[in-house]
């Protein structure tokens, strides 16, 4: 990734856009070829070179093209001939965001396979549902898993359409018009790098396009933040159902206290998650250029773009390391299971006995109270049920002792589980 | 630590009186064998420490003496259990099995070489052993004159249903069932015997078999005292019942109660747990020649 962001590949693109906007040219018969071979065989420039040039020029694209006509000599004439630099910053910086997207749909794939394979692996694993951090009803992780891996693949999908968006090219001059050359021209370049041509161009090519695939880099961060918070919360040591990844007898937690596994790494997620997202707003203002263009949005997309890309690329591959090897404690899961006193099943409890002909809200007052004294006598919701007579009238042993089996309530779990494999590559 | 019932975050197939059966995948089962005891058909509230261990033990040991006899074993070994499996990995040692998904027959191969329970029951009335016809005069726990098959159905819900062999192969296909009741008559004169120097009379006893790759396969417990009658040698008399090795214990415990062999079953004591646990270690020593530690201790390796 920090290829594609170097100074070096910007100035490839450019070097490939010039050369082959001058093919188009010759092509035409606009331009000798005998100059084209030269300007082929001769073509060279250097970064830290151009980057003294540009200290007198202060004109980055000029800098590039002083440089060039240095090796190529007079046939360097018709190189950039008719465009205007945002010709080749903005068909040069597409191609970088693609290559960025590129990357960063690979590392998604990596990421969604991984967790799919973990979902698969705890289908079965139950565990307290949380709602407000308080305990609801059970899940299994499994299926918390699944929910990631579903949004992982959304997020796929927003980044292929936003890597289409952003594939757009322009040669069209100064204001869009084409003064400077037939759209032939344009054509030609977009189609051998693989970009569409721009339908209607000004200076620049829109910044909705470059916004579009920025915001799509803040929701993959959400995304990522919300599975790297889940997992801290799962990591806090009265919860401790799911630990990081921890490198035993090398790793140290802290400094000063030798017992710490802290949950650093998702930590640092969750912070670079920040990051990417402040990206978006910036990215979005960039949009309202004046008129055919200003040049507000060039300085802070040469900040913002190489940033989110390169963090959130990090970000992914960290992500994929933090599933495939976090470790999950299935028994603490149960255990914590059992600190809310089987109040999770007070639903089904409720349900059965409306189903034996009790009414909804006297149903809902015994089911509370009964839960009410399970909680403040810290005893098990089935055992005060035992020595409640509305519901022992109704419910016998058996009956109850179903409504306290996970197994039970899960039995439609496998439905996402399954749907898994239409998201597998 | 005694086990009842285990939630383990593996699908549950199959839930018996004693053993849950788990799904790890297309390939694989879990087997594990919890603490709970039955008398009467009626499954007590409280566990017997380390019995499910001492009948995975009992099992492990008849499968290496069962030579060339395919088996569903693959792996007793803790390292072998699904990585979401392993925080239980401390009550689950010694306990489990990890096997081979069969197709099961659905037929039990019950293998006599006494004449006791169901089987004393059918001569009493028409001198037959699975409608073999048995010589006159025999007494109950008499030893038959040859070990015999007598199948039966597995009733979902309450007792077996003894069946002809010729019925049986007509369930399972007759070939099979002749492998089977031969790979059956095997272990069970290999058990007989070697039990017998160890002063213990295998009565009965019953094998499940499954299909796999058109092969016949030997599955569940083998040989256990929950899937056996398992005699003291010394204690057995032609004429009547022998008291079992494992659960006499229980059974004269409760006999002396005013209990009605209805559920709920009465509570229990401590004394009455330990003894029961202390005939199955028994029961383990005598048949297996291995110290129950020591089983433990390469279970939990």
């Amino acid at each position: 990734m920090a290829e594609v962001w170097s100074e070096q590949t910007k100035l490839s693109h450019w070097l490939d856009i010039e050369i082959l906007a001058t093919e188009a040219r010759v092509k035409r018969g606009e331009v000798p070829a005998e100059d084209l071979e030269t300007i082929r065989a001769k073509a060279a420039f250097d970064v830290d070179r151009v980057k003294e040039i540009e200290r007198k020029t202060r004109h980055d694209v000029a800098a590039f093209l002083d440089n060039l006509a240095e090796s190529i000599g007079p046939a360097s004439r018709w190189l950039h001939f008719g465009m205007t630099s945002s010709d080749v910053l903005d068909t040069g910086l597409a191609l970088q965001m693609r290559d960025a997207a590129d990357l960063l749909l690979k590392g998604l794939d990596g990421l969604i396979a991984v967790t799919i394979r973990r979902a698969r692996e705890h289908a079965h694993s139950f565990m307290s549902g949380r709602t407000h951090g308080i305990h609801a009803e059970p899940i299994t992780f499994g299926l918390k898993l699944a929910g990631w891996a579903f949004e992982l693949d959304r997020d796929r999908t927003r980044l292929r359409t936003a890597r289409r968006t952003i594939s757009a090219g322009k040669i069209s001059g100064v204001v869009g018009t084409f003064a400077g050359g037939d759209p032939e021209i344009e054509r030609y370049v977009c189609d051998a790098l693989g970009l569409e041509p721009d339908p209607c161009s000004t200076q620049v090519i829109a910044r909705d396009r470059h916004a579009e695939l920025t915001a799509t880099l803040g929701i993959i961060a959400g995304t990522l933040d919300r599975m790297a918070t889940e997992i801290r919360h799962l990591a806090r040591t009265e919860v401790a159902e799911v630990q990081e990844p921890f490198a035993t007898g090398e790793q140290k937690g802290s400094s000063a206290m030798p017992h710490k596994r802290n949950p650093w790494r998702c930590e640092r997620l969750s912070g670079m998650a920040r990051i990417v997202r402040a990206s978006v707003t910036p990215a979005i203002e960039n949009m309202a250029l004046w008129h055919e263009r200003d040049i507000s949005h060039s300085s802070v997309e040469r900040v913002m773009l190489p940033d989110a890309c390169m963090a959130l690329d990090f970000m992914l591959a960290e992500a994929t390391a933090l599933v495939d090897g976090m470790v999950v404690d299935t028994r603490r899961m149960l255990e914590n299971m059992e600190e809310s006193h089987g109040l999770m099943f007070s639903q089904k409890l409720l349900l059965g006995l409306i189903e034996k002909g009790m009414p909804r809200d006297d149903a809902y007052r015994v089911v509370q109270k009964a839960s009410a004294t399970a909680w403040e006598t810290h005893s098990h919701l089935r055992g005060v049920l035992s020595n409640t007579p509305e519901v022992t009238s109704r419910l016998g042993p058996v009956e109850l002792d179903d409504v306290f089996d996970e197994e039970r309530y899960l039995e439609h779990v496998g439905h996402a589980i399954d749907r898994l494999k239409e998201i597998e590559a | 630590m005694s086990v009842a019932a285990l939630e383990l975050p593996l699908r549950k197939i199959a839930s018996g009186k004693v053993r849950e059966i788990f799904e790890i995948d297309d390939e694989r089962l879990l087997f594990v064998a919890s603490d709970r005891i039955s008398a009467y058909d009626v499954v007590m509230n409280e566990q017997i420490p380390d019995k499910g261990r001492v009948l995975t033990g009992m099992t492990e040991h008849w499968l290496k003496l069962a030579g060339e006899i395919p088996n569903h074993l693959l792996s007793m070994s803790l390292a072998d259990l699904p990585d979401q499996v392993q925080p239980f990995a401390e009550e689950l040692g010694g306990r489990f099995m990890v096997v081979r998904r069969l197709n099961m027959m659905p037929v039990e191969f019950v293998v006599r070489g006494y004449l006791v329970g169901s089987g004393w029951a059918e001569y009493q009335r028409n001198g037959t052993i699975a409608g073999l016809k048995l010589p006159e005069g025999l007494r109950e726990a008499d030893k038959l004159p040859a070990p015999v098959f007598t199948p039966a159905t597995k009733a979902v819900t309450g007792h077996d249903e003894n069946i002809s062999e010729k019925t049986a192969g007509e369930i399972v296909g007759e070939a099979r069932m002749q492998t089977a009741r031969d790979y059956a008559f095997a272990l069970y004169e290999m058990a007989a015997s070697y039990a017998e120097e160890r002063g213990i009379i295998v009565a009965d006893t019953k094998f499940e078999f499954g299909m796999r790759d058109g092969e016949v396969v030997l599955a569940d417990e083998v040989l256990t005292p929950d899937s056996s009658r398992f005699w003291p040698a010394d204690e057995w008399q032609p004429g009547a019942n022998p008291p079992s090795f494992d659960k006499q214990f229980l059974r004269d415990w409760l006999s002396g109660l005013d209990w009605n062999k209805e559920p709920p079953p009465p509570t229990l004591p401590a004394d009455v747990i330990e003894g029961t646990r202390r005939r199955y270690l028994e029961a383990y020593e005598r048949v297996t020649g291995r110290s129950f530690d020591e089983y433990m201790e390469a279970a939990s390796s």
